[in-house]
């Protein structure tokens, strides 16, 4: 907002001495009133009204735009959640990857009949197993121990002097 | 000259699209921005085509007004509005000159538009350079302090109130002259 005098006189002060400020806000003040002397051109009838429809027009464009792009953002948010959601869910069913210490339960993996089957082929393997170890221990160690017993003797006679005469 | 919290309120409702409240805007500055224009241009058709330009643009411009002085915002826009026309003006020009044409675009302005006073500004005003002219006229219908326009030029502010006032004296020395002239010739 223009200056009242009081301002005027005060900023004509701050350049010019007290003398050639006061003119100075004399002539600015007179010619101010000269100027407001005269009126204004007036609007020709429907110019108001003419600009208000391109107003109208334009800030309903705006305003159009505005929607289409939040619809557009919104669209490429709720597109990027879907996919980051489907990745993760694909990632979880994905097979299961044992860890040590981990519980495993086979009927988690396999059905009832597979799981029975194969815990009895794992029975009779282990028996097999068994009887074969029983049968043929003794006669392993047997040898065994024979072996280790010539090769003490044969140290024993090396390690004495009686052949070096 | 506004009422600061009714102009906010405006544009806030303005924003939101409201209609009645972008009429309003126009019945409170139309009048002054149009004659800010024609007063510089001396054309009512170029005026009138810079008016509705400026609302257009007052629109697309709403959500950057950070709330200062609602004035100094609107006649910058209407200064800078002005200034692309006498750019797009001195081209035209330009060009019609290098293909040695007369150039008869309506510049010239209107006999009798408001009376024989107003005549008498348009006709004073041309005898000022264009940069004061305009300094004179946003003053005089942006109702803008020396602060205001030593801002929108990016001058000191004596420099701004120095100019202002040269034009002033100018403008009222040729006016008075003019005066007498007329009222010799009557004699």
């Amino acid at each position: 907002m223009k200056e009242n005098k009081k301002q005027l006189n005060d900023l004509t002060r701050t350049f010019y001495d007290e003398s050639e400020a006061a003119q100075m806000s004399r002539e600015i003040e007179d010619a101010d009133a000269l100027l407001a002397s005269f009126d204004s051109p007036c609007l020709r009838a429907g110019l108001a009204d003419q600009i208000q429809a391109d107003m109208r027009r334009r800030s309903a464009a705006i305003h159009r735009k505005t929607v289409l792009l939040r619809s557009l953002l919104s669209g490429a948010a709720a597109c990027l959640l879907i996919g980051a959601g489907l990745f993760w869910m694909l990632r979880q069913q994905a097979a299961p990857v044992l860890t040590a210490g981990a519980d495993l339960n086979v009927q988690e993996i396999f059905s009832d009949e597979t799981a029975a089957s194969i815990a009895s082929d794992l029975d009779e393997i282990s028996e097999q197993i068994y009887a074969a170890d029983v049968a043929g221990w003794d006669r392993l160690w047997d040898t065994e121990l024979r072996t280790i017993q010539e090769i003490e003797e044969m140290e024993l006679l090396t390690d004495n002097d009686f052949w070096k005469g | 000259m506004s009422d600061q919290p009714e102009i906010h309120d405006l544009l806030e409702r303005c924003r939101e699209g409201d209609s009645a409240s972008m009429s309003r805007l126009v019945d409170l500055y139309g009048r002054r921005c149009y004659g800010y224009f024609y007063r510089l241009t001396g054309n009512r058709d170029t005026s009138e085509e810079l008016l509705s330009d400026l609302y257009v643009r007052l629109v697309e411009k709403i959500s950057s007004f950070d709330g200062g002085s609602f004035e100094k915002w609107l006649f910058t826009i209407a200064s800078n509005l002005f200034r692309d026309h006498l750019r797009k003006k001195y081209r035209q020009k330009r060009l019609l000159e290098q293909k040695a044409q007369f150039l008869e675009t309506d510049n010239r302005p209107e006999k009798e538009i408001d009376g024989a006073l107003s005549d008498r500004l348009q006709e004073g005003l041309k005898t000022l350079d264009a940069d004061t002219a305009e300094l004179i006229m946003l003053r005089f219908y942006g109702d803008l302090s020396f602060k205001e326009l030593a801002d929108m030029r990016s001058e000191p502010i004596g420099t701004t109130l120095s100019k202002v006032h040269r034009g002033l004296k100018k403008l009222k020395e040729w006016m008075d002259d003019a005066h007498e002239r007329k009222q010799e010739t009557t004699e």
